[in-house]
């Protein structure tokens, strides 16, 4: 079931592609996927082309996928290892959400970090105090590791 | 219009064009004038009605979407829906139901789904498809609840049962009562249906009415 679902998803990714993200397959293996997210352009990510991979349970869509960026992020939801927090990646999970949906989820929070919920404490403390920092650090990141 | 006459007089073309397309439509409602509209973009197809190839794509693509799972994507197999109208194959929403641990909600909308509170859908064809019991789900998923069968609602209120029996009482006196009691009975399917304490009081009242004329009856022969 968990294969024909994933065959669907590429299917209607490729029909009606989202703007500013794209994802299929890394190899042969229809469980492992790769994906693309342009840096929205209201944010201090915007220019940068962001990695992602996503590893499909065997159970899924019962158990959400795992997404975890591979381009290194200035974000307070995002770690060094690249793992996101977002509650619809954990308990928030609902079989009828998709892929699509999820790189949707993860561009929105580029755009609007919640540093009530935060993975790198220091980044959401300064996100909270001195925002045009975080916003210049992010700017310099993005310029570093997520163009050219 | 052939080739050459349009080569003829190429200004007219437009205007010749849109005759034809007033002719060839029937007056139509704002709708149906709406639904044509792409199709007057597309000067193929004009023959066979561009609304019908129009609709003809559509449809191919978006009968499987109306009618498939929201877990399996797939074409509902033994589905039901939920209160809130969400569409599941049944041992897709049975195994969501199992692997949620705190609270069972619909996938698509949130709200709170009970398992014995979801409603199948009977369709025309055979509801079990043989090949889904060939691949051999590994948990056993139980049969899906069945759907409930709430007692037709009479629309027209001179002919329920329950008023003819009240009427036979008021004109026939006393013995009728007890046909009455047993009619009543005998017709619980058609009447609105009472509860217990309903019927039980109903039973007491008429009860002491048969009592009450009893001691009548006794009093005046005696």
């Amino acid at each position: 079931m968990a294969s024909k679902r994933i065959s669907k998803e590429l299917q209607d990714l490729q029909k009606d592609p989202p703007t500013s993200c794209s994802a299929g397959p890394a190899g042969d293996d229809l469980f492992h996927w790769q994906a693309t997210i342009m840096g929205p352009g209201d944010s201090p990510y915007s220019g940068g082309v962001f990695f992602v991979t996503i590893h499909f349970p065997p159970d899924y869509p019962f158990k959400p996928p795992k997404v975890q960026f591979q381009t290194k992020v200035y974000h307070p939801n995002i770690n060094s290892q690249g793992s996101i927090c977002l509650d619809i990646l954990k308990e928030q999970w609902s079989p009828a959400l998709t892929i699509s949906k999820v790189l949707l989820s993860i561009c929105s929070l580029l755009t609007d970090p919640n540093p009530d919920d935060p993975l790198v404490p220091e980044i959401a403390h300064i996100y909270k105090t001195d925002r045009s920092r975080y916003e210049e650090t992010a700017r310099e990141w993005t310029r570093k590791y997520a163009m050219g | 219009m052939s080739a050459a006459a349009g080569a003829e007089l190429p200004s007219l073309q437009p205007a010749a064009g849109g005759l034809q397309q007033q002719a060839v439509q029937p007056p139509a409602g704002p709708e149906q004038q709406l639904a044509a509209l792409p199709g007057k973009q597309a000067e193929a197809g004009f023959d066979e009605g561009p609304k019908a190839a129009l609709k003809k794509g559509l449809e191919e693509s978006q009968e499987d979407i109306l009618f498939s799972c929201n877990i399996c994507y797939d074409l509902a197999s033994e589905p039901v829906v939920t209160l809130c109208g969400h569409l599941y194959c049944w041992p897709c929403l049975y195994r969501w139901l199992q692997v949620q641990s705190h609270c069972r909600t619909c996938p698509v909308c949130k709200a709170g789904v009970e398992m014995d509170k979801v409603i199948p859908i009977y369709g025309r064809g055979g509801n079990e498809d043989p090949r889904s019991k060939s691949k051999g789900e590994p948990e056993v998923v139980p049969q899906r609840p069945a759907g409930q069968r709430p007692a037709p609602v009479m629309r027209n209120p001179l002919l329920q049962p329950n008023v003819n029996v009240a009427a036979q009482q008021g004109g026939l006196g006393i013995i009728p009562t007890l046909f009455g009691l047993q009619n009543g009975n005998g017709n619980a399917g058609y009447a609105e249906p009472l509860t217990p304490e309903q019927q039980h009081q109903a039973f007491l009242s008429r009860l002491l009415l048969m009592l009450g004329s009893f001691v009548i009856m006794c009093l005046l022969l005696f």
